[in-house]
């Protein structure tokens, strides 16, 4: 190893505090290789303001599998977020982003803050964490001005904040902005005074679409978007100073000391709005995302007139090149119906891992990639008849997943021997592999609960319609067991499981996928709100009760 | 007034013998049990319908007044029944000496309690108002998010308030009106970072209700519950516990409930024993009136109350399949050289889907003169 990887793991551990849990949150939002081996970043996004931030994690392979040997937190300043609250709602591709990236010595991320004038969530920056001198700050790039009277759409404001980071060898950062153009680094690494970038430690460049140069803007309240290009993309390759840049009309390449780039063709059209672009360490294997927007006229009548409302309607398509994007060939999807936005890929050999996200559907998993190809996951790994579409997601039925939990970013890791694979997850910690994808292990923060069966915890214990409570318990002996609702006059309103045979287990008895409750009974209405209690019994006559406050409005 | 030795001796065919015999008239004995054999399959039955505890009212289903709990939570046709305006608004024009007060507490298994307060009085000759007060919580509710993360503990509470005016109609007829709100606070306003609302609230409902006295052992009751101010007759509102919509507003509605009761008055042993039998119809939709019976659910409740000492009170009965036992005792106290008879009640429960035997529930019954 290095001697200034080992100098900084000395210190991680050394300055380490070492976590209550394994991690911030079970809810993550984004997950990227951290920049000493064997490690991974997670972006904590939680609902306590101690859970956003971000985690590290030392992974090691032991005899027992794949397990989190020490972790550290980096919890986000007040008021400062590094994921926007919406950007699961968003409609539009290029703003489905969670960012974390290496940087030299440190991690980069996005930050979020809401304005004080409109309280709408706007994009505050960069996120620098500097794991050795345990700290984390955030700072300033040169930004637009937004009217405080009258500010934009939570999703326009979207459109203007960090889409991709590309770091360069020398440390050099290069940030898609949309709209706003690239802002590049000038001095290496960025000068950091007072958390904001000086004007002159990074420069400002927008796209002429006609040319392809480079211009660049010393105020962007000068700017005219409608005469530059909006960039959502970039990716660089370090070692032959290969510039990709995505933007609304094409792909661009060039070098990047160069005031010009070159158009790529994505098969018959070279004006895609390209929206995401992901290489390997390499930069032989290239993905890239495209999203056409189409305006969708929806006719109805109302009160006897015709009403006639836009909607933009976004279709994406993924391109896949393995010759250092010499060429580049569409992914064949499998089903017109899935139709998805990617969050991250990550390259394993010759297989891309894409984490992605149905643009109007809850389709969620990963997409493994081979060529142009999407794999279905083996039929060994379920016996039960499912939709065909959902064969080509790998979630919680092939194994990635044990509980109901988005997928929300995937990354390879160094394991010493080979690479592993890490996937966050919204809601279900993480997963990572350590043989490509065969097999998976969750890493979560559990609390562990009493054996045999003298405590049973609803995980949360305040539902809110739109969620499940996870009924967690511990079997000193492996039983079969049956877990009931009741209201709060004791009258039964779901059966769960009945009879279910269930192990012991050092930390707890619970099947995330079946021991849950949805708010709803047993001829599966939504109950109104109130107080319920959750009883787990087992067929050896012990029992336990939980409590469960619902507020109603199950979907 | 004793209302056995007032009986007319031309009622045979009811009564089916003498009425100052020791023992249950066989007549009246034959009528309440082909009643109680109509009904028994309801108390087995009552979970062939749709779920009744997933539905708004579990307030108003475990009832007010610890000595009706005791003889399964029955009151509807038994004027003296308290809190009067929630039992039967009718029951506030009942002849009563002085203002009727009852305070009533409850805790049960897992941390709930409960609490009930009522209070009427007459007005004029013919009318009577009432008050009365259902609360149910929980004590020590662990607030856990979804990280795990102990957050504190809360203490959520759920309530139901009447206010009754009745008439007497006739010498045997009681007619009532009350108006009814619910209401709830999770308690959560420290835990979550949410702009939580002060409490939720139910718009006002109303419910009706009519007593007579038949002959004089017989008595009925019946009320309809839950009737809202719309063209549905629909006790609906909006739930929204929170302002910022982090929580999500739910339409919500108390089910219209129809509630039968008759009472009997018997002797047993030279001492009055009287049976209670109530039959209870639910409407599980929002709309005016449902027929279809996939859309009603229908229990059924039994007590007895028997005098089986000086000033005491043996009771049992069922509410759907619960088994509930009590007593009580009098106390002829006298305040200001007028009669003050204090009653204490106790009751136990027996809530059969959980297996739970709940010994603590006590009410004091009183009035003032």
């Amino acid at each position: 190893m290095h001697l200034k990887y080992l100098v900084i793991l000395v210190a991680f551990i050394v300055y380490n505090t070492p976590a209550k849990d394994v991690f911030l949150s079970n809810f993550s939002c984004g997950i990227s290789r951290g920049f000493i081996p064997g490690t991974v970043w997670i972006i904590g996004c939680g609902e306590a303001n101690s859970a956003n931030g971000y985690s590290v994690l030392q992974l090691r392979q032991t005899t027992s599998g794949l397990e989190a040997q020490g972790s550290s937190d980096f919890i986000l300043p007040s008021g400062i977020m590094g994921v926007h609250e919406q950007v699961f709602y968003s409609q539009f591709p290029e703003n489905r982003r969670f960012i974390l990236t290496p940087a030299g010595t440190a991690m980069i991320g996005q930050a979020f803050k809401a304005s004080p004038d409109s309280g709408i969530t706007e994009s505050a920056g960069l996120v620098r964490i500097l794991p050795a001198l345990q700290d984390i700050d955030t700072f300033k790039i040169l930004a637009g001005n937004i009217d405080p009277e009258s500010p934009p759409e939570w999703e326009d404001l979207l459109q203007v904040s960090v889409h991709s980071i590309a770091v360069d060898q020398g440390g050099q950062i290069w940030t898609a902005r949309g709209p706003w153009g690239v802002a590049r680094s000038i001095t290496s690494p960025l000068t950091w005074e007072n958390n904001v970038a000086i004007p002159d430690s990074a420069s400002t460049l927008v796209l002429n679409p006609k040319d392809g140069r480079w211009d660049t803007v010393e105020d962007l309240s000068d700017l005219d978007t409608t005469k530059s290009l909006s960039v959502w993309a970039i990716a660089i390759d370090s070692s032959k100073g290969t510039l990709w840049v995505g933007s609304n009309k094409g792909l661009w390449r060039g070098h990047r000391d160069s005031t010009k780039l070159n158009r790529i063709r994505l098969g018959t059209i070279d004006t895609l709005r390209i929206t995401g672009i992901w290489m390997d360490d390499l930069a032989q294997k290239i993905v890239v995302e495209s999203a056409l927007r189409d305006t969708v006229r929806d006719t109805t009548r109302v009160n006897g007139k015709t009403q006639i409302k836009k909607n933009v309607k976004v279709i994406s398509s993924l391109w896949t090149s393995w010759n250092q994007g010499n060429s580049f060939e569409k992914v064949n999807m499998p089903y017109d119906s899935l139709d998805v936005s990617v969050y991250a890929v990550a390259f394993l050999g010759n297989v891309g891992w894409a984490a992605v996200q149905g643009l109007e559907s809850t389709d969620n998993g990963l997409i493994q990639i081979q060529g142009s190809t999407a794999s279905k996951w083996p039929d060994s790994l379920t016996n039960n008849s499912r939709e065909a579409t959902s064969r080509f997601l790998w979630g919680m039925e092939a194994g990635v997943v044990d509980r109901d939990g988005s997928i929300t970013g995937v990354t390879t890791f160094d394991l010493g021997t080979g690479k592993g694979l890490a996937v966050s997850t919204f809601g279900a910690g993480i997963s990572v592999s350590a043989d490509s994808g065969r097999t998976w292990r969750q890493i979560l923060n559990q609390k562990s609960v009493k054996t045999g069966l003298k405590e049973v915890r609803m995980v949360p214990s305040v539902m809110r319609g739109y969620g499940t409570s996870l009924v967690a318990y511990r079997l000193s002996k492996s039983a079969k067991v049956t877990i009931e609702v009741f209201s709060y006059d004791m009258r039964k309103v779901r059966t769960i499981v009945r009879n279910e045979p269930r192990l012991a287990d050092p930390v707890r008895s619970t099947n995330p996928r079946e021991d849950i409750w949805d708010g709803r009974d047993d001829a599966g209405n939504p109950v109104v709100a109130g107080m319920y209690y959750v009883r787990v019994k087992d067929n050896k006559d012990h029992e336990s009760w939980g409590k469960v406050l619902f507020l109603g409005g199950a979907q | 007034m004793n209302r056995l030795t007032s009986l007319p001796s031309a009622t045979p065919w009811l009564l089916g013998g003498n009425p100052n015999s020791t023992s249950l008239p066989l007549g009246g004995n034959l009528v309440f049990m082909l009643l109680l054999l109509f009904t028994a399959p309801l108390l087995a039955w009552d979970e062939k319908k749709a779920n009744l505890g997933g539905l708004e009212g579990f307030v108003e289903r475990m009832g007010g007044g610890i000595r009706e709990l005791g003889r399964g939570n029955t009151g509807v046709a038994d004027d003296s029944a308290m809190p009067g305006a929630f039992w039967n608004p009718a029951f506030v024009a009942a002849s009563h000496k002085g203002i009727p007060i009852s305070i009533d507490g409850e805790q049960r298994n897992l941390g709930r309690a409960g609490m009930a307060f009522g209070i009427q009085s007459g007005l004029g000759s013919r009318m009577g108002v009432g008050f009365a007060l259902l609360t149910r919580g929980v004590t020590d509710f662990e607030v856990t998010d979804e990280d795990e993360n102990n957050l504190g503990n809360a203490n959520p509470y759920f309530y139901m308030a009447y206010l009754s005016v009745g008439w007497r109609a006739s010498r045997k007829d009681l007619i009532g009106l009350s108006f009814s709100k619910s209401g709830e606070n999770f308690d959560l306003e420290d835990k979550y970072e949410m702009d939580w609302s002060d409490g939720g609230q139910s718009p006002t409902s109303y419910n009706i209700g009519w007593h007579r006295q038949w002959l004089d052992r017989w008595e009925t009751g019946i009320v309809i519950r839950n009737l809202g101010f719309n063209s549905d007759l629909t006790a609906r509102w909006t739930r929204s516990p929170t302002r910022d919509n982090m929580v999500a507003s739910t339409e919500t509605f108390r089910p219209k409930t129809l509630e039968m009761g008759a009472l009997y008055h018997g002797n047993l042993q030279g001492q009055r024993i009287d049976l209670h039998l109530e039959i209870l119809d639910y409407q599980l939709v929002d709309t005016l009136l449902a027929f279809d019976p996939d859309r009603h659910y229908w229990t059924a409740r039994w007590g007895v109350e028997w005098a089986a000492f000086r000033n005491g009170k043996l009771r049992a009965g069922m509410d759907s399949r619960n088994l509930t036992l009590g007593c009580g005792y009098r106390f002829d106290l006298r305040w200001n050289r007028k009669p003050w008879p204090l009653d204490l009640d106790w009751a136990l429960v027996y809530e059969s889907q959980a297996g739970f035997w709940n010994p603590l529930s006590v009410g004091v019954r009183t009035r003032i003169p």
